[in-house]
């Protein structure tokens, strides 16, 4: 098996107001595309009630840092209550949408995800003494490197729920 | 790279599953439809493995098993796995583009599966060298094909299958960002 670290454990961004579902999904699903992530969503739930849809999303993306490296996210959106509403910006009728989103992002560096070190025993000694004497300088870069990318999305998401905020 | 369960000593290869989960009112049939047309579009053998169908006190219960396979050569088989269970149903009249449609409400999961056969004729399984070779063969010969071009391409191809479905159920979150991640449409 794989070793997985949790790198950043449970950042959380709540916003409540007016925004565009679909724009946001898009954003983020644009920006793990364009960092290069490939993408594995595990879960896509709506549920219409009459208070609002429901939408719980659970996405996987992951980027190989070197051969033996990657980093995963995990990004969990919750977005409840979603009504429609419209609004009047610049003299232009828009839709939008109104309502609370959850989003949790847990960012992981597993290493060793071909599971090649792991054959014999002696290599998982190897790898042992390597991953403890040899890379940890190198694993604090990417370390770093996953925090500054989970920092970035979350700036983003921020940023575009900012813009929306009336 | 695409995340992947490869074993040796299993002749198949499972991906991550996507799994959509929806509740409000939906084209069934039309759904039936998309995913049956996707598959038989790409040349997939298609079968339906389980039907069920109940009633209940909240509203009936479907439950489906489908499976698609296509023959890709002599060593390679690709499998479509999809399973939709839809319960609550309620059949409802809406209006949509000013004509009267039977709709249904409920609550739908589907979950859509990939996987590969390797050595599905079993050539390799008749003496114990020939399955050594095999063993070679995955390992050393086809490993990197499996985990990238194959692996990916699958895993994308289930997206785009997974993001047709959305769009057509109505789902608020939908994208097509890695649409178009594999190129423009692939024969396989």
């Amino acid at each position: 098996m794989a070793e997985r670290n949790i790198v950043v454990d449970h950042k959380t961004l709540t916003y409540e107001g007016l925004f565009n579902t679909k724009d946001l999904y898009q954003l983020v699903h644009k920006w793990f595309f364009d960092k290069g992530f490939d993408n594995s969503e595990k879960k896509n739930f709506e549920h219409v009630y009459p208070t609002g849809k429901q939408i719980e999303a659970e996405m996987w993306p992951w980027r190989k840092m070197t051969d033996y490296s990657r980093m995963i996210l995990k990004v969990h959106f919750l977005i409840t209550n979603i009504k429609e509403v419209e609004i009047v910006k610049d003299g232009l009728k828009k839709k939008l949408n109104q309502g609370k989103v959850i989003m949790t992002v847990n960012s992981y560096h597993e290493t060793d995800y071909e599971n090649k070190w792991e054959s014999k025993a002696l290599f998982i000694f190897l790898r042992t003494l390597f991953d403890k004497f040899v890379f940890s300088v190198h694993t604090g870069k990417y370390d770093q490197q996953i925090i500054d990318e989970t920092n970035h999305l979350f700036h983003l998401v921020k940023g575009y729920l900012n813009v929306n905020r009336m | 790279m695409a995340d992947y369960t490869f074993t040796d000593d299993s002749s198949s290869s499972h991906w991550t599953p996507y799994i959509v989960q929806y509740k409000g009112i939906f084209d069934l049939e039309g759904l039936y439809r998309l995913i049956i047309k996707w598959l038989t579009d790409r040349s997939y053998e298609f079968h339906e493995k389980t039907y069920k169908h109940k009633p209940g006190t909240t509203g009936r219960e479907q439950e489906m098993k489908w499976e698609a396979w296509k023959k890709v050569n002599e060593y390679i088989r690709y499998w479509f796995d999809v399973y939709i269970h839809v319960w609550d149903m309620h059949e409802v009249e809406v209006i949509k583009d000013g004509n009267k449609v039977k709709m249904i409400k409920g609550r739908i999961r589907i979950l859509i599966e990939t996987k590969v056969d390797r050595d599905w004729q079993g050539n390799f399984k008749k003496t114990k060298t020939l399955s050594r070779l095999r063993g070679f063969y995955d390992k050393y010969v086809i490993y990197k094909d499996f985990t990238g071009t194959i692996g990916d391409m699958l895993h994308y191809k289930i997206a785009k299958l997974v993001a047709e479905i959305k769009e057509f159920l109505g789902m608020e979150i939908t994208s097509r960002a890695y649409y178009h991640y594999m190129g423009p449409e692939q024969s396989g």
